[in-house]
């Protein structure tokens, strides 16, 4: 969990951008870009995708410096606006065209995993086969229920700011991970007898 | 619905919430010791937890790439190309935009707006000043060196990826 | 406060449509900025990069000037190649980009001749070809399964 400090030294950073800072803004990138590429990768399910759209992400925060008001966490104002960036992406079903392949050829981002930790030849062809079904479930989630995974999961964040950063309710975010999860498990759980 | 009154199993009462904040270990600690005994005597729940926690582990064997070297340079120079082309129209245009994502207050703000555009046409109309040169130039050129400095890196890259000259025969 | 600098700014906004009314309009093309600077007199060229930041500023003239000193018929070849690239869609683009970078990082250095002139030739198969060629024992001799994999890849996303 982000700790206050960790909140209100974001928010005073992004303040000072507002005030014509630059060096807080490359100081914001340098902490958040990660995160934010990371979600809208496994969103989109496309490295060079992600990248363009994390950067009009930064982008959009950079030009709403003026209006900034630090009412919500900083985190959780910066992923209302991924958020809203993957959803209109895969609304207008750009996504599909550049879904990278899930069926092991191809899969440059698990083959890098793979080579780095020099397992067996089985051990990789497992982990493969491992990664390519976690990533294929994930991408079969209904969108908005794979965006509050992903921060739930990933990004550790609760409820409220899951809520904010997808406009609905509590309970909305509530019900939207039950139901993720529950499709996970039943997909995923199998995976446990498996190495 | 699940719910029985008095049971202290969580799936009986359809609270699986509580064990998935249980398995993220957001519960606190006093009601997460309360939870482990229960789970350790509940086949139903020691089962659900179970299989969340595999979720969970499959879900965090997902590495990922490291973001591309330049991904900073290019965000900084994109911002100092907008940077320099303000205050343009699209730069405008693209700040207010920008705003709506944490926008509130635009359906009071977007037809005063409105009516400082009818403001502006009419002015414009009557304006004796119009077709005056706007200083524009040096500005454009800022913009236009981003675009330079993004084909010569393409340039560098495609030569980079040919051959060299001696084998071409050109 | 916050909706009183919106209305400000959105008034602004109206200012800006006025400016962009009373601006004289563009000239409806212009070479690209790239071929607008290689063109420039070196104390025009001067003038206009002298607000760069210097590390900027010595990137952008180093390349140029790489440019400027190859054999014509180079320079031709690979303006065309670059205009093939500029066509291609954005995304296509930034795939490419990455290609291109992983092909520098992971390539062994004395492999990277060989590799780019394996490009070259795959670029001018279809599927089917570079598929049997990337299979063929020479291949497999040179290249890893990764190394070749990253070809086909990059083969398959090169400009025309």
């Amino acid at each position: 969990m982000m700790a206050v400090a960790t909140f209100e030294h974001d928010a005073e950073l992004m303040l000072r951008v507002r005030d014509g800072d630059a060096q807080s803004f490359s100081l914001l990138l340098a902490k958040h870009r990660g995160p934010v590429i990371h979600f809208l990768y496994r969103m989109i399910q496309n490295q060079a995708v992600a990248e363009e759209l994390a950067q009009e992400v930064f982008l959009r925060v950079y030009r709403s410096r003026a209006s900034y008001e630090p009412t919500a966490k900083f985190t959780t104002w910066l992923f209302r606006i991924a958020s809203h960036v993957a959803l209109n992406h895969i609304r207008d079903g750009k996504h599909e065209r550049h879904q990278e392949s899930l069926d092991g050829e191809g899969t440059e981002g698990i083959g890098r995993q793979v080579a780095s930790r020099a397992p067996t030849v089985e051990q990789e062809m497992v982990r493969e086969s491992r990664l390519a079904e976690v990533r294929r479930t994930v991408e079969s989630l209904p969108a908005k229920q794979r965006a509050a995974v992903l921060m739930h999961k990933y990004q550790e964040m609760d409820y409220a700011q899951i809520a904010a950063a997808l406009e609905c309710s509590e309970s909305a975010v509530k019900s939207l991970l039950f139901r993720a999860y529950e499709t996970l498990r039943a997909k995923l759980a199998h995976l446990a007898g498996r190495g | 619905m699940k719910s029985t009154k008095g049971s202290a199993c969580p799936v009986e009462r359809g609270e699986e919430e509580i064990l998935l904040r249980y398995c993220a270990g957001t519960l606190a600690a006093e009601g997460a010791a309360q939870l482990e005994g229960h789970v350790t005597s509940c086949s139903r729940c020691r089962m659900w937890v179970q299989e969340q926690q595999m979720v969970w582990r499959a879900l965090e064997s997902w590495e990922l790439e490291p973001v591309t070297a330049d991904f900073d340079a290019a965000l900084l120079a994109r911002i100092a190309r907008e940077k320099e082309a303000r205050p343009g129209w699209r730069g405008w245009w693209e700040r207010a935009v920008g705003a709506w994502s944490g926008g509130l207050e635009w359906r009071v703000a977007v037809p005063a707006a409105a009516l400082a555009l009818l403001l502006a046409a009419g002015l414009a109309v009557t304006n004796p000043f119009r077709g005056e040169p706007v200083e524009t130039a040096v500005r454009l050129e800022a913009r236009e060196i981003e675009q330079a400095e993004r084909a010569l890196e393409d340039l560098e890259m495609l030569r980079q990826l040919e051959p060299p000259e001696e084998d071409k025969k050109l | 406060m916050r909706l009183l600098r919106r209305v400000l700014l959105l008034w602004t906004l109206g200012g800006a449509a006025w400016g962009l009314w009373a601006q004289p309009g563009e000239p409806a093309r212009r070479p690209h900025p790239l071929e607008q600077l290689r063109r420039m007199a070196p104390e025009e060229r001067e003038r206009v990069l002298q607000n760069m930041p210097p590390e900027r500023r010595q990137m952008l003239e180093e390349r140029l000037e790489r440019w400027e000193r190859m054999a014509p018929r180079r320079k031709q070849h690979l303006d065309g190649r670059l205009s093939s690239f500029q066509q291609m869609k954005p995304e296509q683009q930034q795939a490419l980009r990455r290609l291109a970078r992983r092909f520098q990082e992971t390539m062994p250095e004395g492999k990277r001749l060989e590799g780019r002139r394996a490009l070259t030739m795959l670029q001018g198969l279809d599927p089917e070809a570079r598929k049997r060629v990337l299979g063929s024992a020479r291949m497999r001799e040179r290249f890893s399964e990764q190394e070749r994999e990253l070809l086909r890849e990059m083969a398959e996303n090169m400009p025309d």
